[in-house]
Parts: C-alpha cells; structure tokens; sequence
C-alpha cells in the first residue's frame, strides 16, 4: 500500500465508521431537496424593482409592429432593447443566438409579414406571426407573466387595425373581425439542445439549485475532520513521519468525492421520482449524463477544496464548522441558490459570477435546463476545478506553514 | 550524537522566546531527560528535534546532519507526542498498519513490523479492539508503539506518563529502559516529573521559561548538590538570623522550619557555621547534608518548586 492509498483508505475507515454522520450527509440533502422542490414549486415571483430586459427585432418594420413593440414597452418591469433587422431570416437565428447565450432571457421577433396577416380574416402561417424567445432559466412565473402582457398587446394592436378599417379609413375587402382569425404568439424556449421541449418547470429550476447547495454540505465534516486530526496530534505525527501536507489534505478527495456523487444521485432520483409522488413536478434529467457527473465532479472538488482551505485558517472545530456554514450559506445566497438570481438586482446578477455555487448552477441548468451535452459545461467545470486546486493548494500552503 | 546548538525560538506574537540560547549534547543511547514546569520550552524543543518546528536561530544535529532540509530521514527520529495523536474511531491493528504504510512497510514486512511493535507494547490482545476504548495506560502504549515503527534510532517521547495509572506508567519507563539498553536507541524523554526523569535517564538538561538551567550527566549534577546542608530548627529562624547566614552562605532555601544552605567545602566551613549558630542562638534540632535529588536542584536553580 502506497502513502496515498494508506490515506486514502484511513480516510475511508474513519467515515465508514461514523455511521450516523454518514447516513446524515445522504439522508439531509434528500430531505432537504425534496421539501425545497415541493415547497419552493409555486412561490417563484418577480422582485420589485427587477427589469426584465426583452431584446427585439422588428423585421416587420410597420405601423402595426410599431405599435406592437410600444404597447409592450409599456410593460412595467419589462425594458424593450429593440436589434436592427437587416434580412429576416438572419435577424431572427441572431435574437434566437443572443437567448441561447444567455444575453437576454426574453427575446421577441415580428416577421416582416405581420401587417398582412394581422389583416387577415384567416389565420395566419406561422412564419407571419410574432415569435417569443424565452431563455430556460427564466422563472416559469416571468415567462407566463411577459406571455400575457404581449398577448394583451396583440390583441390590442389587433383591434386598433380592425377598428381603424372599421371606421373605413383603409376599408379593404375581406376585411378581419376582432373575434375572427386569432392570432396567438408562439413560445420558444432557445436552448443549445434544439428540438421543441417543454417548458421547463419550477422543479427543473429549484433542484439544481439545492442539489449544488447540497453538495457543499461536506464542507463542515471535511473541515472539522482536520481539524480534530491537527488537534489530536496525529497531523503532526504523519507529517513528522514523512507524509507531505498536499498529501495529507489530498486524501479527503476521494472519499468525499464519492460521498458527493452518491448524493448527487439520490438527489436526482428524489426530483425524478420521490418529487412526483408527492404531488410535485417530475424533473427531467436532461440527455447527458456525462454532462452531470462532469459538473457534479467539478462541484466536488470545489467543495473539497473549499473545506480544506477553511480548516487550514481556522483554530477551533467550532470555528471551522461555523465558518464553513455560514461561507456556504453566503456563496449560496450569492450564487443564486436563495434567491433566483432572475430576481435580483442587475448589481447583485453580476455578482453572482464570483461564486462557485452560480458556476455550480449554471453548469446543472446547461444539462437539466437548456438540454445541451457534456461539452455545453466545461467552462463551469473548469472554473469549479481551477477553483478547488487554488483553495487546495492554499490550505497546503498554510498547512506547511504551521511548522512555523 | 545529537548536537543542540545556540537554539532560540519565538513564536508570532508572543512577547517572550519560547527557547533562547540553548546547547547540549545528548550522547548516543542515552535516555536524556529534559526536565521543566510547564511552559519551559520542552515541547517546542522536542518539536525542533523533530523538524516539525523551524527555529528562529541555532541548530539541531543528528549525526552530524542537521534536522532541517531533509538531511535527516524521518525514520531515524520516532516521536511519542503528549496527545493520543492516533485515530480512535479505528481499532489498533488499523492505526499501525496506516502509520506503518505512511513509514513505508508494504506487505509481509508490514504485517511482521506490527508484530515486532505489538510485541514490544504488549499489545497483542488488544489489536481488534477500538483505540479510542482502551484504557489510559493502552493508549500510550499504542502510541509507543506506533513511535517505533521504522525502528528508529532516537525516540522523543513527550510527557508520555501524564495521566496514566501507576503500572501503565511502570510499564511504559520500563520499556524506555529496555529500549536504550537492549536496542540502542537514544532516548529524549521530557517530563515535569522530576522523580521520573531522576530514576529513568542518564543525562539531563532542566528548562525554565526556555532557558537551559543546567546539563549534564545525571550523576555530575546531582554531585554538584551535594554542598547544600539543609538544618531543620524547632522553629522558623527569625529574620535577623536568617540574614546573618545569608551573609556567611548562599540561602538555597528557607521554608518554614528548615534552612537549606550552599556550604562549599564542608570541612573548611563547619567552624564558620558553629560561630554563627551559636551567636545567633540557633540550634538545629536535625541536619542533612547533600540534597540528591532533582527537586532541590530544580529549586536552587530557580527557586520555585517545579509544580509552581
């Protein structure tokens, strides 16, 4: 047996033997998913004073598009940012590109045929009516909200035409009645995976959430672990015999690493299956589960590293499992976990970058939400990994140091 | 030969050096006591010996290389640290087989280390049984045995009888004994138990507040003890007959009844004691000549008792 599998395998043997705080780092998350999914599944709403920016693009470029995009601008909490339209075809894949990356979560496009048709008695081809993007992060409770108000609008530019050729104005033959002919706009969800998917539901957005909250939960018993090591003696004895500190805190990975992957299993299965049975939204795990456990891998070895470096700076078991608490619950807050991050202030929204749970998230929301494959989360991974080799290093660092 | 040169330490923040100035030699198979209250610098000594702790200033050398930068493998120096510094959720046999593969024994040569260990801290019955439910006395012999896996050549043990029951305790300096005398291991043991270290090594050197008071042989300096003359009077000499043998002899100690005094030379200052204990009016009901052990030696060279 080499250094690190005499590690490693300590390191197994100590959590295998504390049985209680093993079946709580699997049981707490799964309770706590299940009752944050059930709990949380209606309660998504819009914050006050959040602007929802909507990006536009008139190709219709009429008196009745017009009209169109200034009853929507008159939306509170929507701002309408309208994009020139130089050919159709193009301008629409460009609004539709700018969603998928996340530019903007509602984008609407009114095709150049709008005017015609909304003159029409008949309903009207597809490609001649108004299109709305919705980004898939989007809260379902927004979606529906900005799908009423453009509605609302249409129907009023709808019956100004109609009023207008009623008075005979412009009266033309064929003229379209204000109950006739329906014009309903066309929801999209523009995500990577392509296809028609559902909207995604308040589940598909909350156990992301919880799921990398969760993960982060062995933080405090890696933390405190070391801590009673270093406060025992034993620290200074494996050290003293030759076992390196990189090594020393490296032998956390592997146990927790698998810790964290049964978690992220259970806690899949709970919103797959436990979740619907009790009376919830089923969640849809997405098409790539390499994608998963590459995320789910990457949010690991932040968490790892994040206990390592926590335990590093901190004197006390108290100190470590306080602070290790309280840090997480901050990034989590943070990072969108708490809060959406679609309700936030534009400030806080950009400040969400900075933690390693947003990264978390937005990498589970790439597979669960917006259906892309394994490649669609290697920035997040990358970021969460370069993220828990830094803290690792660091705790390494300051471990060394204790030699004083 | 382990060489302590001109050690100085202090740690960040603290107002006074934890060590300051301190040189000895521990000679090869000896069982060296380092001997001071608590607070005295032992530990942080020890930790020097170890290489767990960097000194601000001075050297430690084993064999001539220097404890520091790698020279030194760290199987040549085995530690028994004041704390358990082993895992209690596990069982015996599942610590010393972690510390004998971190030691690097792999295979059949692990499993016949922890026979060889086992054997010598008696622990043999014991190896299925849970560290953390072994009574006091098990767990230091664990701890010493997990000290000598490796074999190494110089053992520190810090404080290792600290509450323990009195035959663990016989058992464990015991085993110490024998392992310098039967396997020429040199042995670092630091204690505040004076009788302990008095009975159990042969050289010394005695801390207090991280300077070295004195160090040697343990027969050269409890010789030099032997000038001191302790007088027992029926009752507390007043002040004015303490003072006029204050100013004939150095004072080593005046508590209560009994007066201790450094003589020098008995045979040239008995007449200068007789003059001055009959003008003082001061007869001593009994006297004893050469104090030989360490508590009067800790208390004339720092005069307070070592428990203070």
């Amino acid at each position: 047996m080499t250094l690190p599998a005499a590690l490693i395998r300590k390191e197994f043997l100590l959590l295998l033997r504390d049985r209680q705080a093993l079946a709580l780092l699997f049981l707490l998350p799964v309770v706590f998913i299940l009752i944050m999914s059930l709990a949380m599944q209606g309660s998504l709403r819009m914050g006050g004073s959040t602007v929802e920016e909507v990006l536009v693009t008139d190709a219709s470029d009429s008196s009745a598009s017009r009209a169109l995009v200034r009853a929507l601008g008159r939306a509170e909490r929507f701002g309408i940012t309208s994009l020139p339209a130089s050919s159709a075809a193009d301008a629409q894949a460009r609004l539709r590109a700018r969603i998928e990356r996340g530019e903007a979560r509602i984008g609407v496009f009114v095709p150049s045929g709008f005017e015609r048709a909304l003159g029409r008695q008949a309903a009207p081809a597809d490609a001649h009516v108004p299109v709305v993007y919705y980004a898939p992060a989007l809260l379902p409770e927004v979606r529906r909200t900005f799908t009423l108000i453009a509605e609302a609008a249409l129907e009023r530019v709808r019956v100004s035409r109609v009023l207008d050729q009623a008075v005979g104005r412009h009266l033309p033959d064929g003229v379209a009645q204000a109950d006739g002919g329906g014009l309903r706009l066309r929801e999209r969800v523009a995500h990577a995976g392509g296809g028609e998917p559902t909207i995604p539901s308040a589940v598909q957005h909350s156990v992301p959430a919880w799921l990398v909250f969760s993960m982060f939960f062995v933080v405090a018993p890696i933390a405190a672990s070391l801590i009673v090591e270093r406060d025992q003696g034993t620290q200074r004895r494996l050290q003293q015999m030759g076992a390196p500190p990189l090594w020393l805190l490296g032998s956390r990975l592997v146990p927790y690493y698998l810790v964290n992957m049964v978690q992220l299993v259970l806690m899949l299965a709970v919103g797959v299956f436990l979740v619907p049975l009790a009376g919830g939204e089923r969640l849809d795990p997405g098409s790539s589960y390499i994608g998963l456990w590459l995320i789910g891998s990457a949010v690991s070895l932040a968490a790892v590293g994040l206990a390592l470096l926590i335990a590093a700076v901190s004197r006390t078991v108290v100190q470590a499992t306080l602070s290790g608490g309280v840090f997480c619950l901050i990034i989590g807050a943070l990072g969108g976990i708490m809060v959406p991050k679609a309700v936030m202030p534009p400030a806080m929204q950009q400040l969400t970058h900075v933690s390693p749970m947003s990264w978390g998230l937005e990498g589970f929301w790439d597979i669960l939400l917006r259906y892309g494959q394994w490649q669609d989360v290697l920035p997040e991974a990358a970021m969460l990994a370069a993220f828990g080799a830094v803290s690792w290093a660091l705790a390494a660092l300051a471990a060394g140091r204790r030699r004083y | 030969m382990i060489e302590v040169d001109e050690l100085g330490k202090t740690y960040p923040g603290a107002d006074t050096p934890a060590l300051q100035g301190v040189t000895f030699r521990v000679p090869e198979g000896s069982v060296f006591g380092l001997l001071g209250p608590n607070g005295a610098g032992k530990s942080t000594l020890i930790g020097i010996v170890l290489g767990l702790i960097r000194a601000d200033r001075g050297s430690v050398r084993v064999d001539g290389a220097d404890t520091h930068g790698g020279a030194v493998r760290p199987a040549v120096i085995g530690m028994v640290p004041q704390e358990p510094a082993f895992y209690p959720s596990l069982t015996v046999r599942e610590n010393l087989e972690i510390f004998a593969a971190v030691r690097g024994f792999r295979g059949r040569s692990r499993a016949d280390e922890l026979a060889r260990v086992a054997d010598i801290a008696r622990l043999g019955e014991h190896m299925r049984a849970s560290a953390g439910r072994l009574s006091g006395g098990l767990k230091r012999r664990l701890s010493l045995a997990i000290g000598l896996l490796g074999s190494p050549r110089v053992l520190c043990l810090d404080e290792p009888t600290t509450g323990v029951d009195p035959q663990s305790r016989r058992f464990i300096l015991e085993s110490v004994e024998a392992l310098a005398a039967d396997r020429g291991i040199t042995v670092i043991y630091a204690s505040h138990y004076m009788e302990e270290v008095q009975d159990l090594c042969d050289h010394l050197a005695i801390l207090d507040q991280g300077r070295l008071l004195c160090t040697g042989a343990m027969a050269d300096v409890l010789g030099r003890q032997q000038r001191s003359l302790a007088l027992r009077f029926p009752a507390p000499p007043g002040r004015g007959q303490l003072e006029a043998l204050a100013d004939a002899f150095l004072v080593v100690d005046a508590a209560g009844d009994t007066v201790s005094l450094d003589i020098g030379d008995p045979l040239a200052a008995l007449p200068t004691l007789a003059g001055l204990l009959r003008d003082n009016d001061l007869r001593p009901e009994s006297f004893h000549y050469g104090e030989q052990d360490l508590e009067a030696l800790f208390l004339r060279l720092t005069g307070r008792q070592l428990r203070d």
